[in-house]
């Protein structure tokens, strides 16, 4: 008996260990808590179109420094026991790589009271991300962003339990990572335009495809890609195949043999799809170019003449006008557009593309990945449920003031003036001005603009091409007034900033011709003037990161010519101005430049200057 | 009277295990909820997107493209003035053979001579931009060489392809002169020019009659298809002036070269015409 008793004690006691904690809190509700259900509801992250639970994981950002992410979490349609606890509070955590960061976003739960657990009830972030710019002139194996993969990770954690300084989450976490066609889509994205050109319009994903499978000779692919944007290139390349070897049927070479027909292999595509990178700082290609889009080829013969070089020699004959040739067998073959060289007959060009149909080649100033902006929930007149909304503001920035409105804070964080300086905006023909431009964020580029009197264009000509540093924030521009010419003259810049800002401002000076107690000049007669001629400019210029570098241009060209900016842009660090290129080159780059002189009898390009700068 | 202790602690120990089962039941967390249940169908469908008005550093036109810069101010509904675009344009020199003594070939040459002169007849908008373009692209280049050239030749296009399809017929001249050059050529530039129709005729007959034409074929090709769709209006130039060249073209034994194209377009060509 006395041992049952014992065992009945020690048996109480094994059954109670289980209930230790209850038992400490026996007066708490505590003791019946369960975790609340929570699902993804719906969510988007950049460009990609799918809103909603579809299986999403990859994207694109909506322009090269701005993402935006929208995600909603709600409560599962049922939860597992009648004794769960409703979301008190909660919260999201948006991270991302490449330099983006959160700055600026709005929480908001939507629907029933969360406290009624209701799947109706959602919980949502909506947030923009900003990032710097891509990095160009990279390595050549290393497009883009060096083919990193870009990511999103959003984390929501929902807090709930009613003792607020013992409150248990609930957690989802979700990440979206760029598949390698989105990688490949984010340099179309990412390579801005410099100057007014426009944009690169962005293929779709389903555009691209793995790389067609070469016969040995033929480069289809000359990215750093696995897939490619195919229009037909194939069908293409056999079409004019066949048009070239109609051209050489029944025809004998100089030494009276009888051409042969030219294979599939002999017919080489030298180039068809580039990638954007690739295209314009590897190739040195169009900016605008169809190779980006799959329907254009460059394509070259076989060494027919054994001399070891690829040619264009389609009757083993003619080769002064062989590209031509090429070309009109290409026009068989229904290209839309073509081209060959000279003293570079190593390929033919063409395209498929009509320009007729006005979408091609895009207009100057159109953005076709265009910023991502965050509407402020507050200030909407939906007809939502809307029951909390929440500003958060980001950690990116300690300056910045969590009471300000998002709007005013995003125009604090840019400030430029454009000012005579002197103060004076009226000034007399034949005497010189100076304009300073200011800003508090560096410039990568800055292009200076004189609209002169009588000048119908929008912003005159380009006299001045400035290219930053990287710590750059100011430009001055010295410019003469014309003798003998009054009127209104528009002093313009147009800012390329290196936050990603593009802006312009401007200001306008009144030009009086000088007063009429100055005594007047006989007049001489007017010299016969010739147009303004260039002869040779000795480049390539080779440069080496820091080195110095003045180029006056007005050796290399006749006549006293005023000068303005002719094309391409200069190195970081170099200036154009009155003729002269000068500056300290700071980083690694190749670029070609060139210059319009013009006089009274008209105007005449320098040749395209070669400027390659390398590292120490 | 002890086996019925037994039996109250018995029952005793079975409550106690029950109550403790109960317990531990409630108290046990479940698994990640999110395996177990679905999300109701009504909800799961896609919300529409709302359209994005950028408001940073630029602004969006009617057709969605989004440009750089601010928008032009709109001062209440007065329109803007407008500026009225230039018609000027030097017209190309008609030059009638001597000696000519057939009338209705001398008529075609007037005739000629009248397109030339009167390239707007045929509609056309002038266009700011056309002669921007024309003034970037004329003079032509002499070919495409240095290590530009690769770059050059399809920006050449893509300002060429603008111009051609600008609907201003003064982009006859610069596209003709591309083309017949051997500057640039393709398919496209020549479907605008017999778009433009007849104004583009003067320009192309000079290439059809100059025997050092670069490119001839691209003439006979745009010649021909222009003449079968203006023809009425091109009088008796097609008859007169252009059917008698293809003729010469259409004649030539085995070329080489570009001539063999020429004969070829030539031969299409009279196919249609005769």
């Amino acid at each position: 008996m006395k041992y049952l008793s014992l065992s009945l004690i020690l048996l109480l006691v094994l059954l109670f260990i289980p209930f230790e904690d209850s038992l400490r809190s026996s007066n708490s509700i505590e003791i019946y808590v369960t975790k609340p259900c929570v699902v993804w509801e719906a969510w988007k992250i950049g460009q990609s179109s799918g809103y909603g639970n579809t299986i999403m994981s990859s994207f694109i950002t909506n322009s090269e420094t701005t993402c935006g992410v929208e995600v909603e979490v709600s409560y599962c349609n049922s939860q597992p026991s009648s004794y769960v606890l409703p979301i008190t509070k909660y919260d999201f955590v948006i991270t991302m790589n490449n330099g983006f960061s959160v700055t600026k976003k709005y929480s908001k739960t939507t629907g029933p009271d969360a406290s009624s657990l209701d799947p109706a009830t959602t919980f949502s972030i909506d947030a923009k991300l900003e990032g710097p710019r891509d990095q160009e002139n990279i390595a050549c194996p290393l497009n883009g962003r060096e083919n990193r993969s870009m990511e999103v990770t959003v984390t929501f954690t929902g807090y709930y339990g009613s003792d607020p300084n013992n409150q248990k989450t609930v957690t989802l976490t979700k990440t979206w990572k760029q598949d390698t066609v989105d990688i490949l889509r984010q340099e179309y994205v990412d390579l801005t335009p410099s100057g007014k050109r426009a944009e690169l319009p962005v293929p779709s994903k389903t555009s691209f495809e793995q790389t067609i499978s070469s016969n040995g000779t033929d480069g289809w692919n000359t990215g750093h890609y696995s897939v490619m944007i195919d229009d037909g290139l194939k069908n293409k390349k056999a079409k004019w195949l066949a048009e070239v070897n109609k051209n050489r049927e029944g025809k004998n070479d100089s030494k009276g043999n009888a051409l042969s027909m030219f294979s599939d292999a002999d017919f080489v595509v030298t180039s068809a799809y580039r990638n954007p990178y690739h295209q314009r700082f590897h190739v040195g290609g169009s900016f605008h170019s169809r190779h980006c889009y799959g329907d254009a080829l460059d394509v070259s013969t076989l060494d027919v003449d054994g001399d070891g070089k690829i040619e264009q020699v389609i009757d083993n004959a003619s080769k002064s006008d062989d590209g031509k040739l090429m070309e009109q067998a290409a026009e068989k073959a229904k290209a839309k557009w073509t081209g060959s060289y000279k003293y570079y007959d190593t390929h033919t060009h063409a395209d498929w593309t009509s320009r007729g149909s006005g979408v091609w080649p895009p207009k100057d100033g159109t953005v076709y990945s265009t910023p991502y902006t965050l509407s402020d929930p507050s200030s909407s007149d939906g007809t939502g449920t809307t029951t909390q909304t929440e500003t958060t503001e980001a950690s990116i920035s300690e300056e910045q003031s969590t009471s300000a409105s998002e709007d005013a804070e995003d125009e604090a964080t840019l400030s430029y003036s454009l000012v005579s300086s002197d103060g004076v905006y009226t000034a007399t023909a034949g005497f010189g001005h100076e304009a300073n431009f200011t800003t508090n964020e560096a410039y990568t580029l800055v292009y200076w603009y004189v609209k002169t009197p009588g000048d119908t264009s929008h912003y005159g000509a380009n006299v001045v091409t400035e290219a930053g540093d990287g710590s750059k924030m100011t430009s001055q521009l010295d410019y003469s007034f014309p003798s003998g010419v009054s009127g209104d003259y528009q002093f313009l810049v147009y800012v390329y900033s290196s936050g990603g800002s593009v802006y312009e401002t401007s200001y306008t000076v009144s030009v009086s011709l000088p007063s009429s107690n100055t005594p007047p000049t006989t007049p001489s007669p007017t010299p016969t003037v010739s147009l303004p001629v260039w002869s040779d400019i000795p480049d390539p210029y080779n440069l080496i990161v820091g080195n110095s570098f003045y180029l006056d241009l007005s050796s290399y060209v006749t006549g006293s010519p005023t000068f303005t900016w002719g094309g391409g842009y200069p190195p970081a660090g170099l200036r154009f101005s009155n003729g002269i290129l000068s500056g300290t080159v700071t980083s690694v780059e190749s670029r070609g430049v060139r210059v319009k002189a013009t006089n009274s009898a008209g105007y005449a390009y320098s040749e395209w200057i070669q400027i390659n700068v390398t590292a120490p | 009277m002890t086996r019925k202790i037994y039996w109250g602690v018995a029952i005793l120990i079975l409550l106690l295990i029950c109550v403790a089962g109960v317990f531990l039941q409630l108290n046990r967390t479940p698994a990640e909820p999110e395996v177990f249940y679905k999300v109701p169908s009504d909800r799961s469908q896609p919300q529409p997107e709302q359209k994005r008005i950028p408001k940073e550093h630029g602004h969006v036109h009617e057709d969605s493209t989004f440009h750089v810069g601010d928008e032009p101010e709109h001062v209440g509904d007065e329109p803007e003035p407008i500026v009225p675009v230039s018609r000027d344009y030097e017209p190309t020199r008609v030059q009638i053979p001597e000696g000519i003594s057939d009338p209705k070939v001398k008529a075609a040459w007037k005739r000629l001579d009248y397109i030339a002169n009167n390239i707007w007849e045929w509609g056309g908008v002038p266009s700011q931009r056309a002669v921007e373009l024309i003034d970037i692209l004329m003079p032509p280049p002499d070919g495409f060489s240095g290590p530009t050239a690769h770059q050059d030749v399809e920006d050449t296009i893509n300002l060429l392809g603008e111009l051609a399809w600008s609907n201003d017929p003064r982009a006859a001249e610069v596209v003709a002169t591309y083309l017949c050059e051997g500057i640039i050529g393709g398919n496209d530039p020549i479907d605008a020019l017999v778009s433009i129709g007849p104004p583009a005729v003067p320009y192309l007959v000079h290439y059809l009659l100059d025997l050092n034409t670069a490119v001839p074929s691209r003439a006979v090709n745009a010649l021909g298809l222009i003449s079968e769709r203006y023809r009425k209006d091109l009088g008796g130039i097609v008859d007169y002036i252009i059917i008698p060249r293809f003729e010469m073209y259409a004649a030539l034994e085995n070329p080489s070269g570009v001539m063999h194209f020429t004969k070829e377009y030539a031969l299409e060509a009279l196919s249609r015409l005769k």
